[in-house]
């Protein structure tokens, strides 16, 4: 195994523990200390996500003021549990209520409607958003799995809740950013889980494996490896009839490393992505390239596209400073 | 008829079987990503210190301590519906009472409908419901006049069969259904460590109504 890791048991806990000793602005509540909050807390409406480890940035790398209040951490790709998502709502609620945003898997559904109830019952208002963003994991968007299209819904969210917007208004945010956004991606190799030690999957030499999500699960479809022109030109299609895209339209691009592939290598295909969206009419109002949903060291990228109105581009515009990445 | 103590007593013996196959589920999980005997394991162990500390008496109370164990320490999607598959199934069972046949198939029918419900999944989609569906129909067709041993068997069969069957099918549902034809080949991992529990309820209820000490001592311990 070529993995830095202590061993596999400690691994979530390690890392839990290396981000606090790091990251004085943020701190870890609820059993387990399995819930991520804001040292300072923000005083609006909560904004709460979670999900499986694995993903750094996300989920709780967006914990900070105009994004994330706090998030509820699981082990490497299962849900937080029940209790650490009550108990990160708790520490969060400012007596405004709470919304829950995370993405599209059973076993997180599961939970935080579990934890919705529980907290209901303790006078606790909170509202749902589920993210189900990737067009390639299924035709139906509620089958749909949730991916990088979760940063987005978080930002909107954490915008308007900074801003001092009601519930119903945090929940109509990630929301509506959650509708007019849409996610594809594609892996060139499989990732090393500190769970197996073992690749998820394997590819020959010049094949790579499109419409991948990110558990290291294979993709949809094993082609031959593009260029990044391609590759571009090929993400944009993918994403533009799911979007309806126009000409005279505005986006925000994320385009994110899986985990191995270089900044270098995602700025070559952000060149590509705004000359494919350039010839589509369509104008990049805003591109953040860097790591944002990510699987380990699986060497791969995904593109998610956000189609701006008035309220979305100053919701994606508005400042923010999440403990794990740099939004500006 | 089975006293509680006896029930909670074969109710930790298959925690125990579950957290001794560890190593072999996280091996039929690595097609996945390798962390269904950890997690459940971790779930188990939890449950049973929890059933010692708090001198747990009946089964309906061991179950609902093991699905909250399960859901603090292995809120995967398979943790998780198991923990509200247990809540269910402890809904179903008498509070003081001794234990009616019937009252084990009303529990195993309410467990294998909260999973299927919540989990959305039918038989044929390679995920635990492969076995707990077929398992919950063979005891509600049960005739009640059947001899222990004989009930075992046939339970016993029915389980090995369900499993058996998973094999050459590929996974449909959870994040298992993106390992398209490598799921395909050998058993599903949730139906596995389904088997595994009941072989292991099977087994202690042996120990506890067959043998002449049980008489003595319902726990069956020597």
């Amino acid at each position: 195994m070529r993995k830095l890791m202590n061993g596999k048991a400690e691994f979530v806990e390690e890392m839990l523990a290396g981000i606090s000793l790091a990251h004085g602005e943020v701190r870890r509540v609820g059993p387990g200390g399995r819930g991520v909050v804001r040292s300072q807390p923000g005083g609006g409406v909560g904004v709460v996500s979670g999900g499986g480890s694995g993903h750094l940035p996300l989920f709780l790398g967006y914990v900070g003021p105009g994004m994330l209040s706090g998030c509820a951490v699981g082990e490497i790709f299962a849900s937080p549990s029940q209790a650490a998502i009550a108990a990160t709502a708790r520490a969060v609620d400012a007596g405004r209520g709470v919304l829950f945003v995370y993405g599209n898997y059973m076993g997180d559904i599961l939970n935080f409607d579990a934890a919705a109830l529980e907290l209901e019952a303790a006078g606790i208002e909170t509202r749902t958003v589920v993210l189900a963003d990737d067009v390639a994991s299924a035709e139906e968007r509620e089958e749909r799995r949730g991916v990088g299209g979760l940063f987005f819904a978080i930002k909107a969210a954490g915008a308007v809740a900074d801003a001092g917007g009601d519930l119903d208004a945090v929940a109509r945010a990630a929301g509506k950013a959650g509708e007019r956004c849409a996610s594809v991606g594609a892996a060139w190799s499989g990732a090393q889980l500190p769970t197996t030690g073992a690749l998820s999957f394997t590819l020959a030499d010049g094949e790579m494996d499109w419409g991948v999500g990110i558990h290291g699960e294979r993709g949809v479809e094993r082609k031959t490896m593009v260029t990044a022109r391609e590759m571009a030109w090929d993400m944009v299609a993918a994403l533009a009839g799911d979007l309806g895209l126009a000409r005279g339209q505005s986006v925000a691009a994320l385009v994110n490393t899986l985990g191995s592939t270089s900044l270098e290598e995602l700025y070559v295909l952000y060149g590509g992505v705004h000359a494919a969206l350039a010839e589509r009419g369509v104008g990049v109002h805003r591109a953040l390239v860097g790591p944002w949903a990510t699987c380990f060291d699986m060497a791969g990228a995904s593109l998610t596209l956000l189609t701006l109105d008035e309220e979305l581009r100053r919701w994606i515009d508005a400042p923010a400073r999440p403990v794990l990445a740099n939004v500006r | 008829m089975l006293e509680q103590e006896a029930a909670v007593f074969i109710w930790r013996r298959v925690l125990s079987a579950v957290l001794a196959s560890e190593a072999h589920l996280d091996a039929l999980d690595a097609v996945g990503d390798g962390d269904l005997g950890r997690s459940l394991a971790a779930g188990c162990r939890v449950a049973l210190e929890r059933l010692e500390a708090q001198g747990v008496r009946t089964l309906a109370q061991a179950l609902e301590v093991t699905a909250t164990a399960l859901g603090d320490v292995a809120a995967s999607s398979m943790g998780t519906l198991v923990a509200r598959g247990l809540e269910g199934a402890a809904g179903a069972l008498p509070a003081e009472t001794p234990l009616e046949r019937a009252d084990a198939v009303a529990a195993v029918q309410a467990f294998a409908a909260t999973v299927t419900r919540l989990g959305r999944a039918a038989v044929g989609d390679k995920t635990m419901v492969d076995v707990v569906v077929p398992l919950a129909e063979l005891l509600s067709g049960l005739p009640p006049d059947l001899s222990r041993p004989a009930l075992r068997d046939r339970i016993a069969d029915a389980v090995h069969s369900a499993v058996e069957r998973t094999v050459p099918l590929r996974a449909r549902k959870g994040r298992a259904r993106w390992l398209g034809e490598a799921s395909v080949g050998q058993p599903d991992a949730g139906s596995v460590a389904v088997k595994i529990a009941v072989d292991a309820a099977l087994m202690a209820l042996s120990a506890t109504t067959d043998e002449p000490r049980a008489r003595d001592d319902p726990a069956g311990r020597t």
